[in-house]
């Protein structure tokens, strides 16, 4: 038996979030960003779809002191978010990023195998009314072949590399409730011109927005195998070593949901149950689309449903793969691995470590903001960790740090994959 | 439903047919659209009004087109039957502050001096009794801590609308309460021959400044402060808006009404996917109140500083 050589398809994500005025962060306590999607399998394609969410705690800026005596003063109020901070003073952050992805079905040999993942994350704090993120996301679990780079290619060629985020304000903005870039519009009737209030801090700016979001395609490229892949990878798949030849993020899949090759005996269809697909109602996801739309080796002859394509508006930014496998290959395989391996009830949803080899299941990471007296041991204790699991995550020199420090901090998985030992 | 014969013999058409079936008609004139009252005050309030409107701004507004025996409404099956013109293009705003701030401040100037059936949707009692109890209605530990705060914060916002008005009493004990008809969209204006064609409804007439705020609010959201600033100096002019008003219409607007209605509306649901939509509505509602307080008040603040003290 052979297998497709899974590949992800990987971009970047760079936004800012502006909170409301009186809402300006004095401190930053925690920040997660935390896939929360479905995958549904409709006709030729499977679409994944939800939004990155984005869960932090700060403290807020002292608002000043209404010392002025100016009628303005006298009768301004707090805001809902103001308002609904908690009783310590501590703010909560929630932002809903939109993600939408289509893949065309022969590309994916097994839906469970079919992961988002946020590989890296970091953030800044240019303003204290603005934080601006940085976001490597990957899907990973799409086979790749030959038209695979031919597509890459193409893109650059042939297709307009237009990023369909945002074009909907209404639909994409977040949750008013903590930013005011969320204008939906209760109102009965639509505006001729949205919004454009002049102060950028009070309401958020679609344009701005447009500008600053930049989701940077890189590549659809294989997975590169990890040396020292874990036992029960091998395990669980019945030609491990070809399979994850040259995988570069085939580490990551595997740990986080061992038992990718279960069930292959069965042929009978199962409904694919999206992960988390209740959610997802809140917002109509926009950002990412990857629609079928492709060339051939030649790179010109336009190939239906075999390929993803990825349209990007801000900042495209693609670089192809070379490979040397024949154009071929991935089909013959795709179908093979189709037959015998039939979809799973459940995905589950990953943060990618961004740092660990392996030896530990976590599904996600938060970071942690060292304050100040604050030791590794009581951050591991409060997190249930091991000192020496946060040393290595973190890639520490010494067991100590200092205010400050941002930590990432692994937070173990709470969806399991089921086992099948059939 | 009203029959086609009936408008046509009533209003003499040569042809006419239904555009969308007893709600718009078309007409060798035109499209036709058809207003139901059910009291006949009421209409008679809006045809007095509408005329008033028509003859102090010059600009057209859908009258009640007469019948062929010179009647502004007829009576049928279903009530008492207006018709008007049809007009579905919406009037462009931006940069015309001055010419809508004169429109806007003559409505509000208004007065048809007819006795009528007001509705007054800003009742600060009935709000406050809303208000000054904590409101614990099995709602789950997430949501109830969220509605206690927001109900300490509306009723600080209810005390400073009061003691606006009771200020605004004192100081303009003189000043006359608009009663205008009802305006809940800016979108009612519509453009005929380039000119601004004023859409009413059928709703009773409203006394106080909730169609003033929402007018202020959507213009705040769509054109910006500075642009506000610009419409707040020309309806001054034509309604003496910071002389005698300006602190009823800023209490009408720190009045928590999105909060009220808030409570209203969770007590129909069980969802919790609902509760997430009302809670963004009334975030999105009360930072529009709280975006158009405060603009208000620096325009106060902006204007007061210029006129010196004697």
């Amino acid at each position: 038996m052979t297998y497709e050589q899974p590949s992800s398809l990987s971009f970047s994500i760079k936004e800012s979030v502006w909170l409301n005025r009186g809402s300006e962060i004095d401190e930053l306590l925690s920040l997660v960003l935390e896939p929360d999607i479905s995958i549904q399998e409709e006709g030729d394609q499977v679409f994944v779809r939800g939004n990155l969410q984005l869960y932090g705690e700060y403290r807020p800026k002292e608002a000043e002191e209404n010392d002025s005596g100016t009628f303005a003063d006298q009768v301004s109020f707090r805001s809902v978010e103001e308002v609904s901070m908690s009783d310590d003073g501590v703010g909560l952050i929630r932002h809903s990023f939109p993600l939408d992805v289509t893949i065309p079905k022969e590309r994916i040999d097994n839906l469970d195998n079919l992961f988002v993942t946020v590989d890296e994350f970091d953030y800044e704090l240019p303003g204290k009314g603005c934080i601006e993120l940085e976001a490597n996301v990957s899907v990973s679990g799409i086979k790749s072949d030959q038209s695979s780079y031919s597509f890459s290619e193409a893109r650059n060629d042939s297709y307009e590399e237009s990023f369909e985020r945002s074009v909907n304000q209404e639909q994409s903005t977040p949750e008013p409730e903590q930013f005011e870039d969320s204008r939906v519009s209760y109102n009965e009737f639509q505006y001729e011109e949205p919004n454009v209030n002049e102060e950028p801090v009070e309401s958020f700016q679609p344009e701005q927005e447009d500008d600053e979001r930049s989701f940077h395609f890189e590549a659809v490229r294989p997975a590169e195998e990890e040396p020292n892949e874990e036992d029960y990878v091998l395990e669980n798949v019945d030609d491990g070593e070809s399979r994850y030849q040259g995988q570069e993020f085939g580490e990551v899949e595997a740990e986080a949901e061992p038992n990718i090759e279960q069930d292959t005996t069965s042929e009978e269809p199962v409904e694919v149950e999206p992960a988390r697909g209740e959610t997802s109602n809140q917002e109509e996801p926009t950002p990412v689309e990857v629609v079928d739309a492709v060339t051939s080796d030649e790179g010109e002859e336009r190939v239906e449903s075999t390929t993803p394509t990825v349209k990007f508006a801000s900042n495209p930014n693609v670089s192809s793969v070379d490979d040397d496998r024949p154009a071929g290959e991935g089909e013959e395989n795709g179908s093979e691995a189709a037959e015998v391996q039939p979809r799973k009830e459940e995905n589950a949803l990953y943060l990618t470590k961004m740092l660990t080899k392996g030896e530990e299941e976590f599904s996600k990471l938060k970071m942690c903001i060292v304050q100040d007296g604050e030791t590794l041991e009581m951050i591991a204790e409060r997190y249930k960790l091991q000192v020496s699991q946060l040393v290595r995550m973190n890639r520490l020199n010494e067991d100590r740090v200092s205010e400050g420090e941002i930590l990432y901090i692994p937070v173990k998985a709470t969806v399991s994959s089921e086992t099948s030992d059939s | 439903m009203i029959s086609l014969s009936t408008l046509v013999q009533s209003y003499g058409f040569k042809h006419a047919d239904w555009e969308v079936e007893g709600e718009v008609l078309k007409t060798e004139k035109g499209l036709k659209r058809i207003s139901y009252w059910a009291d006949q005050d009421q209409v008679l309030w809006h045809i007095k009004w509408r005329d008033h409107l028509a003859d102090k701004t010059g600009y057209l507004t859908n009258r009640m087109i007469q019948t062929l025996n010179g009647e502004r409404m007829i009576l049928t099956d279903e009530g008492w039957l207006t018709l008007h013109d049809n007009v579905t293009s919406l009037f462009p705003y931006k940069d015309r502050e001055g010419e809508f701030g004169k429109f806007i401040g003559q409505y509000f100037s208004l007065n048809i001096e007819e006795p009528g059936d007001y509705h007054d949707p800003v009742n600060m009692d009935r709000i406050n009794n809303h208000l000054k109890y904590p409101i614990n209605q099995g709602f789950s530990e997430e949501i109830q801590p969220f509605i206690e705060r927001l109900r300490k914060e509306a009723l600080l916002r209810l005390s400073k609308a009061k003691r606006l008005r009771e200020e605004s009493f004192g100081e303009e004990a003189t000043a006359l309460i608009p009663v205008v008809s009802p305006i809940f969209s800016l979108d009612q204006g519509k453009i005929v021959f380039e000119k601004l064609y004023w859409q009413h409804g059928t709703e009773r007439p409203e006394k106080g400044y909730r169609s003033l705020q929402i007018i202020l609010s959507q213009w705040l959201q769509r054109y910006g402060k500075k642009s506000l600033y610009t419409l707040l100096y020309e309806i001054d002019k034509h309604f003496p808006l910071k002389k005698n008003h300006f602190k009823n219409l800023l209490a009408d607007c720190l009045t928590p009404w999105e909060f009220t209605l808030f409570l209203e509306q969770i007590q129909k649901i069980d969802d919790p996917n609902q509760m997430e939509v009302l809670k963004e509505k009334l975030t999105f509602q009360w930072e529009e109140s709280r975006q158009l307080v405060k603009a208000l008040s620096e325009w106060f603040d902006l204007t007061r500083e210029k006129v010196p003290t004697v």
